[in-house]
């Protein structure tokens, strides 16, 4: 079988606009949209640029825009999309590099503004500190995020607001505030607190229905809000 | 100058359309608040003004537009109630139910008031003669 893959091509030191090119690959069962771009790299374009590691869905690097919704490339198949002609661009509210290369650094300058580590405040014995199964139960949830930064993609707020914090960085702040042996809540709740967190979100739930990883940041957001907000009243 | 129109470049979602309805009824509310504070200026003026106003407001246009405003309020209310739900922590996992709740729900409050509201008295002519069942008002 056979599918053709429309791709947005941009590469600033030659072009003043992007544009589309289309490649017909082979498919067969379990091809998935990253195998058909190596095809395409190696076979018939080389000049094609593009992310990607792990190709089995937990390094987050294939993130990408396919049939205009963010997901990662390693974890679509093709034959699951229905579709003869399949559109890739780059990941939307990012700058793109070149092709489906674009820039993630403000995605990860707003994780660092959440303060994405633990910190623990009280000495402890040089042991661990445990935590039962119910308090983990919490966050196992959040703690799979890879941050591919589709669910940021996805969010017209992001889109729109380049300070909004997006739904990755808000996520990552609810894994450490529900975290048990995490002793900063305070920070982290005024962090997100702030004109561009918490409170911007439209609940349009892009996030929800592109996380490849079936994370609810919605949920997680609204989540924090509360929290915020019963800290106050 | 180009027009970037949100969601022409990204899929549509059960809460894409949500909230863009969500948006477009609110906006439409706001728009209806200044008539209805304009119309009320204006029956308080003198009973000569209050028969004017009220047979302007009886014409079959803003008759079938007040269907169109208790749409508006439908849908903004209960798709209110939806992202309230959201907010309070326990419809976050079932939104795309909820929503087609408020679609349902929204449509069938629409239709029992949109019977009530529409002017029939259009149809009153040798035309439709026997057309309209009885039971409608």
């Amino acid at each position: 079988m056979k599918a053709i893959l429309r791709i947005k091509r941009f590469d600033p030191e030659k072009d003043r606009k992007a544009y589309n090119q289309d490649y017909e690959i082979d498919v067969q069962e379990g091809t998935t949209i990253l195998d058909g771009l190596i095809q395409v790299r190696g076979e018939l374009d080389g000049t094609l640029a593009f992310r990607r590691s792990c190709r089995s869905a937990i390094c987050g690097s294939c993130s990408m825009m396919i049939n205009r919704m963010a997901g990662l490339a390693c974890y679509t198949q093709i034959q699951e999309l229905r579709s003869k002609v399949i559109t890739l661009e780059p990941l939307r509210g990012y700058q793109v590099i070149r092709d489906l290369v674009v820039d993630m650094e403000p995605f990860f300058a707003k994780l660092k503004a959440v303060m994405p580590y633990m910190v623990h405040k009280t000495p402890t014995s040089d042991r661990e500190v445990p935590q039962s199964q119910e308090e983990h139960r919490l966050l196992s949830e959040a703690i799979t995020c890879i941050l591919c930064g589709s669910c940021s993609a996805s969010c017209p707020r992001y889109w729109h607001d380049e300070n909004y914090l997006g739904p990755a960085a808000i996520l990552k702040a609810y894994r450490f505030v529900v975290d048990s042996r995490d002793e900063a809540e305070e920070e982290r709740l005024a962090i997100v607190n702030d004109p561009s967190g918490v409170f911007r979100c439209r609940k349009i739930f892009n996030c929800v229905e592109a996380c490849p990883k079936k994370i609810n940041p919605t949920e997680a957001i609204t989540a924090l809000s509360r929290k915020i907000l019963s800290n106050k009243f | 100058m180009r027009l970037d129109i949100p969601f022409t470049k990204y899929a549509w979602h059960s809460g894409t359309i949500a909230w863009l309805l969500h948006r477009i009824t609110g906006g439409a509310l706001i728009f209806y608040l200044t008539i209805h504070v304009w119309v009320t200026h204006h029956l308080g003026k003198s009973p000569e003004a209050f028969d004017q106003m009220m047979k302007l407001l009886m014409h079959p246009a803003f008759r079938i537009g007040e269907i169109g405003l208790l749409a508006a309020i439908v849908y903004h209310s209960l798709n209110g109630v939806r992202i309230l739900l959201v907010d309070l922590g326990i419809g976050a996992r079932h939104q795309e139910q909820m929503f087609w709740w408020v679609i349902g729900l929204s449509f069938v409050l629409c239709v029992l008031g949109g019977i009530e509201l529409f002017p029939w008295q259009l149809f009153d002519n040798e035309i439709f003669k026997g057309l309209i069942p009885s039971w409608l008002p």
